[in-house]
């Protein structure tokens, strides 16, 4: 049994139906207290769902919310030691800076030199120190974004709930913000739950990440477990630049089985997993570990190859992907750093092997 | 070209309108305002009299009087009206919130003579009102002081002109965005306080803007104290009215001229505390 006091967030069996349609299945999960947590996932999975029946914005049809053990799934958000940071920029617009981030406080009555002290503090906090009379047109997006990130966070609530909070600014301030953010939670020192759909949004700020699609919670873990042994094919998918391959498993032998790919057979390591033969799996290796090799290569055990027809060469800059096709018609990837040295032979329509590191591949059952 | 110049004068034809229908009357009105009364019209001339006339008589008084029942009408009208904008905008699903406030202009429809007609049956002294209160026991007498009293005047103004403060009301709330009453759903702020920090300032330009369409038309519009109201409860407009009745042209348009720099004053005040540009521009 865990400390239910070190658990900020325990979510049981949640769910959330809107008539005939479910956003959420009975979802469960728990989060630590003072991680930083993300919620990862394409549009319209249920994230959102889930962060605003966290928030108590919205009301479980199913399950329940407990927020520090204390069983929360009915109460009004205010009623929650929880804050929210919505995605617009949602400022009072006809508030200067110091009087949004100071309304919560003046609802709760707290003395107004004591309301003073507590917003400037929260404003050098988040690095805005001195804008205590700009209004918030006057703001750019970032700054109007921190501006809530102070307004939620002066109230002393312990769970702060981000929902796409830089999905309105463009690439290079998400990247400064996101470090950002990442430095005031360490700083606070509270649990942060933070929804995106930007998987380098969440790998940055994440200590541990939950995918969530179609409603289910596809699996969680810390950002390296996501990104390098992701457990569900739908992750592989999603995070990251896989290649996907379907086979049947034509053995197993100890921690690994035997995929049949029908033009080839090769071999994956499955600790722990549960396939026997006959079974449909799929495994996934990542962009970056697949390699042009000779086929040669492969005979000792330590790598794995497949047949291949050279496509193209893509240049990215850092990296430059070479595009080929397998034989039952699937386009695979292989990333390589640019200033590696290359084979400059490969030609469109020619024939390569593919290789990969044994280990490097990761199965899939489901 | 020939197309070129048909759109431009589609342009031009409502700024001709509104220099001959519109400018030139008032200004017509502030001239003729100042000429020397005759028998039954007026001659050029330059004098006060007109303006000596109306703050050395009654009329001064009663002009007061109309803008304290007009203030009346405006403050009754946000008190019942607003209420229905915010209703409507928080709690009406959106695709039908433009039909229910489409409810509310069914009744500018009707003809304003016949509405405000229509009311003296209820609220005369063997009015509905009375006869309801009588039966149920809590008057004796039947009530004078609702019908040709300023009291019938300001129901008359409300019942007329309510629609102004919805509209201008509702579309003030269509501006505020959803995400502010989850902010003080977050934050908790009661009824009480989401109403005065949040939503009334958020839509006082359009408050402003309703209000100044009540006040306007409780002043101007003659119908209702000609059909409501009684000794003490006229409005400007009606006051001007007599004045013509009474062939005293300069009188009725010294009144007009008055009404004209009262209406550019609250204009002005109001501009100064709400900036009214942004009437028509939703808040961001």
């Amino acid at each position: 049994m865990s400390n239910r006091s070190d658990i900020a967030v325990e979510v049981v069996d949640l769910g959330k139906k809107y008539g005939a349609v479910n956003a959420l299945n009975a979802v469960s999960f728990s989060i630590e207290s003072g991680q930083y947590y993300a919620l990862l996932g394409p549009s319209g999975g249920g994230k959102t769902t889930l962060l605003r029946l966290i928030g108590g914005f919205i009301q479980p049809t199913a399950g329940q919310v407990f927020l520090h053990g204390q069983d929360v799934s009915h109460l009004p958000p205010n009623k929650r030691p929880t804050s929210m940071v919505f995605q617009s920029y949602a400022l009072f617009p006809h508030m200067n800076v110091a009087r949004n981030v100071a309304y919560g406080l003046k609802l709760r009555k707290v003395p107004r030199n004591e309301i003073n002290d507590k917003v400037d503090w929260m404003l050098s906090m988040v690095g805005l120190e001195g804008y205590n009379a700009r209004m918030p047109h006057e703001l750019s997006g970032g700054q109007q974004q921190r501006v809530q990130l102070a307004r939620s966070l002066v109230l002393d609530a312990d769970i702060l709930l981000l929902d796409e909070p830089l999905a309105a600014l463009d690439a290079k301030l998400r990247k400064d913000m996101c470090l950002e953010l990442k430095r005031i939670q360490e700083k606070v020192g509270i649990t942060f739950i933070h929804v995106t759909h930007n998987q380098e949004e969440a790998l940055t700020v994440a200590d541990r990440i939950a995918i969530i699609a179609d409603g289910d919670l596809i699996e969680q873990g810390s950002a390296r477990d996501i990104y390098e042994t992701p457990q569900k094919r739908f992750t592989a998918e999603f995070i990251g630049d896989n290649n996907l391959v379907d086979g049947i498993v034509a053995g197993a032998s100890g921690e690994r089985v035997t995929v049949d790919l029908d033009y080839a057979k090769v071999e994956v390591a499955a600790p722990g997993a549960t396939a026997a033969a006959g079974d449909a799996v799929s495994f996934s290796v990542r962009s970056e570990l697949l390699r042009v090799i000779d086929p040669a290569q492969a005979d000792n055990g330590a790598w794995q190859a497949v047949p291949a027809t050279y496509l193209e060469t893509i240049y990215l800059g850092l990296t430059t992907s070479h595009l080929m096709r397998l034989p039952d018609g699937r386009e695979i990837v292989a990333r390589v750093m640019s200033d590696e040295p290359a084979d400059t032979s490969l030609e469109a329509g020619q024939p390569v092997t593919v290789g990969w590191q044994t280990d490097r591949a990761r199965l899939h059952v489901s | 070209m020939g197309e070129n110049g048909i759109q431009k004068w589609v342009f031009y034809i409502p700024v001709i309108f509104f220099v001959l229908f519109f400018a030139a009357p008032i200004v017509l009105t502030i001239v003729f305002s100042f000429f020397e009364r005759t028998q039954f019209w007026m001659e050029p001339g330059f004098t006060l009299f007109a303006y000596e006339n109306f703050f050395t008589s009654a009329r001064a008084e009663n002009y007061v009087f109309s803008m304290l029942h007009s203030a009346a009408a405006v403050v009754v009208s946000f008190i019942i009206g607003f209420p229905i904008a915010v209703f409507v905008r928080r709690r009406v699903a959106k695709a039908a919130q433009h039909r229910v406030i489409l409810l509310f202009i069914l009744p500018f429809m009707i003809s304003e003579l016949v509405r405000v007609f229509a009311m003296r049956p209820v609220l005369g002294r063997n009015g509905v009102v009375n006869n309801f209160l009588i039966d149920i026991g809590i008057i004796n007498e039947p009530i004078t002081v609702i019908l040709f009293s300023p009291l019938g005047v300001v129901i008359g103004d409300v019942m007329s002109f309510l629609p102004f403060m919805i509209f201008a009301g509702f579309l003030a709330m269509e501006a505020v965005q959803n995400y502010v009453f989850e902010v003080c759903d977050d934050l908790g702020a009661g009824p009480v306080s989401l109403f005065g920090d949040i939503i009334v300032p958020l839509a006082a330009p359009g408050i402003f803007a309703g209000s100044v369409f009540i006040f306007v038309n409780s002043m101007g519009v003659a119908l209702v104290p000609t059909l409501l109201g009684g000794p003490g409860a006229v409005n400007a407009g009606l006051i001007a009215n007599q004045a013509i009745v009474a062939l005293d042209f300069p009188l009725a348009m010294a009144i007009s001229t008055i009404m004209i720099l009262t209406l550019v004053l609250l204009l002005y005040i109001g501009h100064r505390l709400f900036d009214l540009t942004k009437v028509l521009e939703p808040i961001s």
